[in-house]
C-alpha cells in the first residue's frame, strides 16, 4: 500500500489485490481489539461473593464460526511504527535466503560505485559538460543500490521510512523512495484510473487539450450521509477518499474538500488550484459554459511537503450547485504548474468572474503547465441539497430545466362529443 | 484479513453434503465384485461434493495449491527480483566480453592495414554467395569452406607440443597453429587471447586466410 498514513481511509478502492492470496494491508482496520486479558485479582477482591463460576459443559457444537475479535495484530499506523522483518524464517525457502544474499551484494558494490563518482564529483575531477551527466548518473546509481533491498521496499510500501518528522511517509528527501512511490503511482493502477476517468468522461479534450499529471493528487469529502432519516442525524460522518468520476451527493460537496497532493520533486514547486464546472447550459448558443467554483494561485509543493492546505483561497469555494433538469455536471479539480518554478501568478485582488470562465485563456494568459501537475474530477446531478445551495449561497433564483411542454394535438377533439 | 501465511486454515467454506444418507461401506484394496460395485456406484451415486467442479465454478483446492507455491509474496517478489538482476549481470558481461573481442579484432585489422594493404583488402572481401557463378568442383570446392568461419581443423592450443597420435606436418590445423603463434610473436594479437570459451560463441571471424 502507497504511504501517506496521511490518508488513512484510503484502503481498497485503488488496490488491486490478488484475489486469492490475502494481503497484509488491513482490512481488520474497522475491526475492535481484543479486549484485555481478565486478572484474576479482580474476582477475589469482589464484595458481594459471586457464585463460583460453573466448568463450561462440553461442546456438542461447533459453535460461531466467526470469532468476536479478530486474533490479528493491527495494520501500521503512526501509533503502531514497525520495523521490516523476514517473511519467512531462514531455511524455509532457500531461494529466498539466495536470493538475499545475492541482492546485498549487488547492493554493496553499486553503493561503492556510487560512492567512488561522489568523491571524484566533490573533487572536482569531472568536467563542466560531464557535469550534468555524472550528476544523474550518480542519482541512478544512488537509486539502483538501495531499490532492490526488500526493507527499503517494504518500507515505501508501508510507508515506515527512516525517521523523518512525518513519521508515517517515507523520508521523501531520499531519492529511492521519491522513486519507488512514485513508480507505485504511475504502474500500479491509480495513475491509470485517473487517466481513464479523465478520457472517459471527457475532461480532457472538454476543459482542456491534454492533462499529464505528475502530482497524486487526492481528494478526501465526507461519505454521503445514509438515506434512513433516523440514522442521517444518529451516525457520524466519516471522511471518505473519492475515485475519479464517482457520483457525489450534493451535502458531500457543501464543504471544500481536504486535498493530498504528492510531489514527486525535492524541489519546492509553485502551482495553481483551480475548480470548474464545464457543463452549466448555456440557452443563447444552446452549448454549455464553465462555470469557476474555487481558485487558489501560488500554491508552494515538494516531495517534502505534506497534504496541501491552500491558505484562503483567491477566489472561494462554492459548493456544486447542479441545476434541476440537467445533465450530470463534471466538476474537475485541477493543480496546474507556473510556467517558471518559482514565479508568482500576479492576479486581480477581487474574486474572479465565475459565470462563463474562459480556462484555456486563463492558462495561455498566465502560462500554467499541463505537462505534469495534477488533475481530478467527479460528478453529481441536482438534488434538494443544491436547490438549498442555490437559496443559501448563490442566492439567485435557482433555473429549471426541461422540455418545452408539447402541445396536445388532440385537444380540440377532446372537447367535442364523440356519440351523438 | 492479515494471517500469517504459513499457519494451514481449515477449509473456509463447508462440504456440500447431501441431506440423505448413503451407505459408506469400508473400501477394500481389491473389490470383491467389481460388477455389483459398479451396479451400485450407478444405483447409489456418490454425492459428498468436496472437489473442484469440472467447469471451475468452485475450486476450494486453489489457495493451498497458491500458498503452496508461494508461500509470501514478499519473498517471491524478493526472489524475482534477484533472478532479473543476475540475468542482467550475465548479459553484462556477456556484452562486455563481445565488445572487448571486437575491439581486439578491429585493433588487429587496422594494423593489417597499415602493414600490408593487400592482405587487408583480402580480409575484408566480402563475396556474395549469389553472384557467383560457378559449377561442379569449384562450386563445391569453395562452398565446403565458407570464407569468414573458423578452419574446421583449427586446434586449441595445449601445453604440451604436438606428438602424441602423429604430428600432421603442413596440414591445416598446423599452418593455422602456427600462424596464430606468429601473430602473437609479432603483437598483433593480445597474449592472453586465449580460446577459454567455445569456438561457436565467437561468431563470425574474418581472418585472412
Amino acid at each position: 500500500m502507497l504511504t501517506l498514513g496521511r490518508l488513512r481511509a484510503l484502503r481498497a478502492p485503488l488496490a488491486r489485490a490478488s484475489s486469492t492470496l490475502e494481503t497484509l494491508s488491513g482490512a481488520a482496520s474497522g475491526l475492535p481489539l481484543p479486549p484485555a486479558a481478565p486478572s484474576t485479582a479482580d474476582t477475589s477482591s469482589a464484595p458481594t461473593s459471586d457464585p463460583a463460576p460453573t466448568p463450561a459443559p462440553a461442546r456438542k457444537t461447533q459453535g460461531r464460526r466467526n470469532p468476536k475479535y479478530a486474533a490479528i495484530r493491527p495494520s501500521i499506523s503512526i501509533e503502531r511504527p514497525r520495523e521490516w522483518n523476514r517473511p519467512v524464517a531462514p531455511g524455509v525457502i532457500p531461494a529466498y535466503d539466495e536470493a538475499l544474499a545475492y541482492i546485498r551484494a549487488d547492493s554493496a558494490a553499486v553503493q561503492a560505485e556510487a560512492d567512488a563518482l561522489r568523491l571524484s564529483l566533490e573533487k572536482g575531477e569531472i568536467s563542466a559538460e560531464e557535469m550534468q551527466e555524472a550528476r544523474d548518473r550518480l542519482d541512478t546509481l544512488e537509486v539502483m543500490a538501495q531499490v532492490n533491498l526488500p526493507e527499503v521496499r517494504w518500507k515505501a510500501a508501508n510507508g515506515m521510512g527512516p525517521l523523518s518528522i512525518y513519521l508515517c511517509a517515507p523520508d521523501m528527501s531520499q531519492k529511492v523512495y521519491r522513486h519507488l512511490v512514485e513508480q507505485h503511482w504511475r504502474n500500479d493502477g491509480a495513475l491509470d484510473l485517473l487517466m481513464e476517468r479523465l478520457y472517459q468522461m471527457h475532461v480532457v479534450p472538454d476543459i482542456l487539450p491534454e492533462l499529464k499529471p505528475s502530482v497524486d493528487l487526492r481528494v478526501v469529502f465526507p461519505e454521503a450521509p445514509p438515506t434512513n432519516p433516523v440514522l442521517r442525524a444518529r451516525v457520524k460522518r466519516r471522511t471518505a477518499p473519492v475515485e475519479a468520476g464517482m457520483f457525489m451527493v450534493n451535502e458531500q460537496t457543501r464543504r471544500p474538500p481536504k486535498l493530498f497532493a504528492s510531489a514527486f520533486h525535492p524541489e519546492p514547486r509553485m502551482y495553481t488550484l483551480l475548480m470548474v464546472d464545464p457543463d452549466v447550459p448555456d440557452e443563447e448558443n444552446q452549448s454549455f459554459r464553465t462555470y469557476l467554483h474555487w481558485l487558489q494561485p501560488n500554491i508552494t509543493l515538494s516531495a517534502t511537503t505534506a497534504g496541501l492546505l491552500p491558505p484562503a483561497a483567491h477566489t472561494p469555494y462554492v459548493p456544486p450547485h447542479p441545476a434541476k433538469g440537467t445533465p450530470y455536471h463534471r466538476y474537475a479539480l485541477l493543480l496546474l504548474p507556473h510556467a517558471e518554478p518559482t514565479t508568482k501568478l500576479s492576479l486581480p485582488s477581487g474574486p474572479l468572474e465565475r459565470d462563463n470562465f474562459n480556462l484555456r485563456e486563463f492558462v495561455e494568459t498566465h502560462r500554467l503547465g499541463t505537462n505534469g501537475g495534477g488533475a481530478f474530477m467527479w460528478r453529481s446531478v441536482w438534488d434538494e441539497e443544491s436547490s438549498r445551495i442555490w437559496r443559501e449561497v448563490i442566492k439567485k433564483p435557482e433555473p429549471r430545466y426541461g422540455y418545452p411542454p408539447k402541445p396536445d394535438r388532440y385537444a380540440e377533439l377532446k372537447a367535442t362529443k364523440k356519440y351523438a | 484479513m492479515a494471517s500469517s501465511l504459513l499457519t494451514p486454515r481449515g477449509p473456509k467454506f463447508p462440504l456440500r453434503i447431501s441431506r440423505a444418507s448413503v451407505r459408506h461401506a469400508a473400501r477394500r484394496e481389491t473389490s470383491i465384485d467389481p460388477i455389483k460395485d459398479n451396479i451400485r456406484k450407478a444405483l447409489y451415486p456418490p454425492n459428498i461434493a468436496n472437489k473442484a467442479t469440472p467447469t471451475g465454478s468452485w475450486r476450494p483446492d486453489v489457495a493451498r495449491a497458491i500458498q503452496l507455491a508461494i508461500p509470501s509474496k514478499q519473498a517471491h517478489e524478493t526472489i524475482e527480483r534477484a533472478w532479473l538482476l543476475h540475468v542482467r549481470h550475465q548479459r553484462w558481461k556477456r556484452e562486455a566480453e563481445l565488445e572487448r573481442k571486437y575491439e581486439c579484432m578491429r585493433k588487429a585489422m587496422d594494423e593489417l592495414e597499415k602493414i600490408d594493404p593487400n592482405l587487408h583488402r583480402e580480409a575484408n572481401r566480402q563475396d556474395d554467395p549469389r553472384q557467383r557463378n560457378l559449377r561442379g568442383v569449384e562450386k563445391k570446392a569453395l562452398e565446403s569452406r565458407p570464407t569468414g568461419l573458423f578452419p574446421r581443423e583449427l586446434r586449441v592450443p595445449t601445453d604440451t607440443p604436438q606428438g602424441m597420435g602423429g604430428t600432421t606436418n603442413g596440414s591445416p590445423s598446423s599452418v593455422v597453429h602456427d600462424t596464430i603463434l606468429e601473430l602473437r610473436l609479432l603483437q598483433l594479437l593480445p597474449t592472453n587471447y586465449h580460446f577459454t570459451t567455445p569456438l561457436t560463441d565467437l561468431g563470425t571471424v574474418f581472418i585472412g586466410y
